[in-house]
C-alpha cells in the first residue's frame, strides 16, 4: 500500500521534471539547506549522460527527503515512487542510483555489518516496476565472498 | 495465464514456515525466479509484476527464529527464508509502529546474511528473541 502522501509528492516530482537540472538542482539544495534534518551533504550529482551515469549517491534519508520535494534527473516519477517503497523503512548506510539499459534505474543499496558488507541492486524500468534484484556479499576488506558454505 | 492465487498461497505459506525453500521456489517459479547461494548472494527476476502482496507477522520471524533454536530450521533454511522475506517487495510487516518496522527489517536482513552478520550465533538469536517480545502487537497498539 502506498501512502498518500508520498503518492502525491512523488507525483508533483513528476510535474515538475520538465525543470532544467540545474533548476532542480538548486530547489534540492535549496530544501536542504531550510531543513536542518537533512544532512548538510544531501548527495553527489554527477554531469555527464548514458548508461552507467551516476544520478545520485547519498544516505537513504537524503535520497527520500529528495524524492518527496523535487526529483532526480533521470528518475521517472513512477521510478521515484518504486524506489520510495523499496527503500521504505529499511536502514541503509547508503545508496545510490544509476542509469541503465532502456531507461531502467539501479537502485544500490548498501549495508555494512561487523564482518563485511550487502550491496543489493535493484534494478526498475520506466513504468515503476521491479524487473531484478540481486545482492552480493562482500568481506571485510571489500572482497567479493563467493560460494562460501555455511558452518553456523 | 499465471495463476496469482496460487502464487499468493505459496508467498503466505513460505512466511508462515509451512514449507521449505525448496518447496516454495518451486511454487512461484512461474512467477519469480530465485538464485540464492550459501554464502548469501541472490539474484531475483521477476515473470509476474507486481507479485502478490502478503502480510508477514512478527509471529512469522519470532517461530522461525524459535524453530532454528530447536533445531527444526538449519541455518541456510533460515538464511534463504530471512533472503526471501526482505528481498521480495512481496510482504507488508504486520506491524503499526514504523520504528518497531525498522527494527524487524534490521533483525531480518542481518538472519539472511549470517557469514557477514553474525546473526546465527545463539547470543545473536537471543536478542532478536528478546527485541520481538518488545514489540507490540497490532491489536495492542494505541
Amino acid at each position: 500500500m502506498v501512502d498518500p502522501t508520498v503518492a502525491f509528492n512523488v507525483a508533483t516530482q513528476a510535474a515538475i521534471e520538465g525543470l532544467p537540472y540545474e533548476q532542480k538542482r538548486a530547489l534540492v539544495l535549496g530544501m536542504a539547506l531550510r531543513n536542518a534534518e537533512l544532512p548538510v551533504a544531501i548527495g553527489s550529482f554527477v554531469t555527464g549522460g548514458g548508461e552507467g551515469k551516476l544520478l545520485f549517491q547519498g544516505s537513504r534519508a537524503a535520497l527520500r527527503s529528495i524524492l518527496r520535494t523535487s526529483s532526480v534527473e533521470g528518475v521517472s516519477g513512477w521510478q521515484g515512487l518504486r524506489i520510495m517503497e523499496r527503500l521504505g523503512e529499511r536502514a541503509m548506510n547508503s545508496v545510490s542510483i544509476s542509469a541503465g539499459e532502456e531507461g531502467t534505474v539501479a537502485l544500490n543499496m548498501t549495508k555494512v555489518y561487523e564482518g563485511g558488507s550487502t550491496v543489493t541492486t535493484s534494478t526498475i524500468n520506466r513504468a515503476g516496476e521491479e524487473v531484478s534484484l540481486v545482492r552480493r556479499i562482500y568481506d571485510g576488506a571489500g572482497k567479493l565472498i563467493k560460494e562460501k558454505v555455511l558452518k553456523e | 495465464m499465471m495463476n496469482t492465487d496460487g502464487v499468493q498461497g505459496a508467498l503466505s505459506d513460505y512466511a508462515r514456515g509451512r514449507t521449505t525453500f525448496a518447496e516454495f521456489k518451486e511454487r512461484v517459479a512461474e512467477a519469480v525466479t530465485l538464485d540464492l547461494a550459501p554464502e548469501g548472494s541472490a539474484e531475483i527476476e521477476y515473470r509476474m509484476r507486481p507479485l502478490p502482496r502478503v502480510t508477514l507477522r512478527v509471529d512469522d520471524v519470532r517461530s522461525a527464529l524459535q524453530r532454528f533454536n530447536r533445531g527444526d530450521l538449519s541455518s541456510e533454511e533460515l538464511a534463504a527464508w530471512a533472503s526471501v522475506m526482505s528481498l521480495l517487495d512481496s510482504f507488508l510487516l504486520e506491524c503499526p509502529d514504523p520504528g518497531e518496522r525498522t527494527v524487524i527489517w534490521n533483525i531480518l536482513e542481518a538472519l539472511s546474511v549470517p557469514l557477514v552478520s553474525g546473526a546465527h550465533k545463539p547470543r545473536a538469536i537471543t536478542k532478536a528473541l528478546k527485541t520481538l517480545d518488545r514489540i507490540r502487537k497490532p491489536s495492542s497498539a494505541s
